[in-house]
């Protein structure tokens, strides 16, 4: 049986951003992508997503205090 | 700029004041419980972890005897966490089965005799090593070898797979090296052989059936291996974790190694029967997952990262860090919490975060250029 990870109880949800979201992620928080934090090509999640290099994830997380936090990683080598 | 209130807050609210309630009220509350810009989050989350861990114990108990499992609790835990050491001293994992095998507890042990890991040396009784004839003889128990179920006949094969020359006499294997020219290399062969896995997980050493109020039963182990458990049919992938952070990274992803690392900071935390913020908990959890491995608050992690040299020279071995920056010609910019306290300057949190400007139009001030590379 194959692991499906995005099953675990402590899995977010992930969704790769297009450029024009991606954008607008980094107009907003006034960075560019090296300051963003990072996820590796290597890490299972970005393998199961098929995401590339240099792709922005917006995380959801299910958060204690918040309810639902959203957070973002580029993708790095 | 208004910010989005989370759905919990506002679905709360109106589940107390009802669906016309005023919501600017509860923007305003929201505004004003949040954390204001420029405080040194850090520090108190700092000092809010390090003021808990001092009432920690700082040995680890040993239930002697005891069927349940010895895991390591309060300060060497915390330590082990937050050093993100690659092995863990108690290596463990919570397996919880699918619906249709938890409930029958036949069926939970036979799960559990199937993940044992079976080595070899368990059913080896002794052994002897003939120099001159280049070959190792294994005694093995018959009794033991019957009792996991399996017979020498597939040792034999198994060994054979290995490319090794076996023969059976009796109750023993004779296994001949004839590239063995000393008798080390005939006792790494033995050291091999002893540590096969006849059957069972690589790593479960030992496995316990727990069983819940309403008759579910689930396995704790010693020893992990999340890979291989998670890939078993029997195994609900949902629920079943181990508290090795660094495999999990590895195996489900470093958002999840997060979220265990949090997860396993307040459960030591609790087990003590501290209180800390899951705020100061998050906040370091990020810190050490930003770079997307796992990285610990050491001067190998995330303290060795920072730029600034004062800064890591402050926190462990000054020397190398001072010598190495001259050699290389390094600057500080002083842009740091460490660097500044040391030079006795204005420290960049709070009101210190700051500075004042003044737009006088036709001058170029001071001010101008230094707001160019403050955040807002």
């Amino acid at each position: 049986m194959d692991i499906d990870i995005f099953n675990n109880r402590l899995s977010p949800k992930y969704k790769i951003l297009d450029p024009n979201e991606a954008d607008k992620i980094l107009l907003r928080f006034k960075c560019s992508r090296s300051n963003l934090p990072k996820i590796k090509t290597t890490d299972p999640a970005v393998i199961a997503l098929k995401a590339n290099e240099g792709d922005i994830l917006e995380i959801t997380r299910a958060s204690k205090s918040a309810g639902e936090a959203i957070y973002y990683r580029v993708v790095i080598r | 700029m208004k910010l989005d209130v989370p759905k919990k807050y506002v679905e709360k609210y109106i589940e107390k004041y009802g669906k016309d309630a005023d919501m600017d009220k509860l923007q305003a509350v929201y505004e004003r419980s949040l954390i204001t810009p420029g405080e040194d989050v850090g520090v108190i989350a700092a000092q809010s972890l390090g003021e808990a861990s001092t009432q920690l114990t700082l040995r680890t108990k040993h239930a002697a005897g005891i069927a349940a499992l010895n895991t390591t609790s309060g300060l060497p835990r915390m330590v082990e966490i937050f050093d993100a050491k690659k092995e863990i001293s108690t290596p463990t994992m919570k397996i919880y089965l699918k619906k249709e095998y938890e409930g029958s507890k036949q069926k939970a042990t036979e799960f559990a005799s199937k993940i044992m890991e079976i080595k070899a040396g368990d059913v080896i009784s002794s052994y002897s090593i003939n120099i001159k004839r280049r070959e190792v003889t294994l005694l093995f128990d018959k009794e033991a070898i019957k009792s996991y179920g399996f017979t020498l006949k597939d040792i034999e094969k198994l060994l054979s797979n290995m490319k090794l020359d076996v023969d059976i006499n009796d109750n023993s294997l004779i296994i001949k090296d004839k590239s063995a020219d000393s008798v080390k290399k005939l006792i790494k062969l033995r050291n091999k052989i002893v540590g096969l896995t006849l059957s069972g997980v690589k790593g479960i050493s030992r496995v316990i059936i727990n069983e819940t109020d309403d008759k579910k039963y689930w396995i704790t182990t010693v020893g992990s291996n999340l890979k291989d458990i998670l890939k078993m049919e029997e195994v609900d992938q949902s629920r079943t974790m181990t508290n090795d952070i660094i495999e999990t990274a590895e195996v489900l992803g470093i958002e999840i190694a997060r979220n265990l690392i949090i997860e396993e900071v307040s459960e030591t935390l609790e087990n003590v029967g501290l209180a800390v913020d899951i705020r100061h908990i998050m906040l370091i959890a990020d810190a050490m997952c930003f770079s997307g491995e796992v990285k610990g608050v050491n001067r190998y992690g995330i303290t060795g990262e920072s730029s600034s040299i004062l800064a890591r020279a402050s926190f462990e071995v000054p020397l190398k860090h001072l010598v190495n920056a001259s050699l290389e010609h390094d600057t500080d910019e002083f842009k740091y919490v460490a660097n500044n306290v040391i030079s006795n300057q204005v420290v960049p949190v709070g009101t210190g975060s700051v500075k004042l400007i003044s737009l006088d139009y036709g001058r170029k001030t001071e001010g101008k250029a230094d707001r160019k590379d403050k955040k807002e």
